[in-house]
């Protein structure tokens, strides 16, 4: 049996006091692994990415085999997988201007090549006249726009996103939220993005996967879900959240 | 007069180099790596800040003297001893002044975000690279002000470098060896003129490393 396209994960770990065991796979949209604090969402995700090495089950992406344990143990370190990852904090260089930050992503692509892509993205994420600024001297919620720039200019082939509104202000974030749906939309790679919120969750997702304590309890449409929640600690998760 | 500050000028700037090389990479392994006996390595290098240096010498000589550990081998294959020559006084000012540079970059290197690491990682970059693009130009400005001091401590050995190169006037009398000879035989004005010399000089790094380490990127 083959694996199907986009991304198909089991992550296996145990840190004292807590397991996680989770299982998703998302072909194509904008998943959310949505779950209150704690629950081992961006644990999950740095296993994804490859930035730690889960004990037991496995990372497929495009049918290519990021991880594996077991009888034919496989690891793709994660600068090689093709993912891209905006981190909580956008994690942008603050020794590189804005421009220098985009191209600093086109890893393997030619200069000549990369800043004109780089100057593409600017415009596009509307960041013009921000290319020679430092990080230190732009908005949070510009930031976030070059952290999604320098993510995308390597095309690859998942995108993941560690709580990216968390480091905004409301108003910025319900800016963004926007923003950043009208982006997503546009991309033809799976998009998988960690929240404790859920309405950004709803506003984000085609399929949503509730995180409790370690285990996916429900997955699906983000407003079936809502409607009708599989397990007590989901009711009370999205009755608690909305 | 100026050939003592020659010569200390000469010995500082080659151990600082060596120095700056050897301790940013150790910096970086330990900063960055997790191994079994660490703490002895880390213990093992810092040693000579804590030993009297007169002590460090005498190791230095054990180990490199033309019966030393070392000394001998390199002896038997070149005809050649380091003891009392300047490239003592080199091998003696780097090794006391190591622990500093090591201290002052690992803690530079440290502090860099380890988001930062991981973000470079994951646009495809090599631990290498990373650290070269990354880490190493966050953390410049302590991996420097480690450099400076380095120079500072260097410039200023007396007890290692009189064990292992001894106090030749022109040849391994840098200036706090000859502040020492011309004070023991009671020559006042040029030991003065050297100590002030010495002193300004010290000074004036101790303060640019704070400038530097001050400096936020």
């Amino acid at each position: 049996m083959s694996a199907a396209a986009g991304l198909d994960a089991r992550i296996q770990h145990r840190f004292p006091g807590f397991e996680l065991d989770i299982s998703l796979s998302l072909a194509e949209g904008v998943g959310v692994l949505f779950g209150p604090s704690g629950a081992g969402k961006s644990v999950a995700l740095r296993a994804i990415a490859g930035l730690i090495r889960p004990e037991a089950g496995h990372v497929r992406l495009d049918r290519r085999v990021l991880s594996a344990q077991g009888a034919k143990p496989a690891w793709v370190p994660p600068q090689a997988r093709r993912i891209g990852y905006v981190f909580q904090h956008h994690a942008l260089f603050p020794h590189m201007s804005v421009l220098e930050n985009i191209v600093y992503g086109a890893r393997g692509i030619p200069r000549e090549a990369a800043e004109p892509e780089a100057r593409r993205l600017l415009r596009e994420f509307r960041l013009d006249g921000l290319q020679s600024h430092l990080p230190g001297s732009i908005s949070g919620g510009q930031k976030q726009r070059v952290a999604f720039a320098r993510a995308l200019i390597a095309k690859p082939k998942l995108l993941l996103l560690d709580e990216p509104f968390s480091a905004l202000d409301n108003p910025t974030r319900a800016h963004m939220r926007d923003c950043l749906a009208r982006i997503m939309r546009g991309l033809d790679i799976p998009v998988l993005l960690v929240t404790h919120d859920l309405a950004e969750a709803a506003a984000l997702a085609q399929k949503m996967f509730v995180c409790i304590q370690g285990r996916i309890h429900q997955h699906g449409d983000p407003a079936e879900i809502v409607k009708n929640p599989a397990t007590q600690a989901v009711r009370d998760l999205t009755s608690c959240a909305r | 007069m100026l050939e003592p500050l020659i010569l200390s000028l000469k010995v500082a700037l080659l151990a600082t180099l060596l120095v700056a090389v050897v301790g940013t990479a150790v910096a970086f392994a330990l900063a960055r790596h997790e191994f079994r006996g660490k703490g002895l390595v880390e213990a093992a290098l810092l040693l000579p800040m804590i030993l009297p240096p007169t002590v460090t010498g005498y190791y230095l000589v054990i180990l490199l003297g033309r019966h030393g550990f070392i000394g001998e081998s390199l002896f038997r294959w070149t005809g050649w001893s380091v003891m009392f020559t300047w490239q003592a006084a080199v091998v003696a000012a780097s090794v006391v002044s190591l622990p500093i540079m090591i201290r002052t970059a690992q803690s530079a290197i440290g502090s860099v975000d380890p988001t930062m690491v991981d973000s470079s990682t994951m646009l495809g970059y090599s631990w290498t690279e990373t650290s070269l693009h990354v880490v190493l130009p966050l953390a410049w400005p302590g991996i420097l002000a480690g450099v400076i001091l380095t120079f500072t401590r260097a410039i200023g050995e007396f007890g290692a470098t009189l064990m292992l190169a001894g106090n030749i006037p022109g040849r391994t009398a840098t200036m706090p060896l000859a502040i020492y000879g011309h004070a023991a035989s009671g020559e006042w004005r040029q030991a003065h003129l050297l100590v002030a010399l010495l002193t300004v000089l010290s000074v004036t790094f101790l303060l640019a490393a704070r400038r530097v380490s001050r400096r936020v990127v």
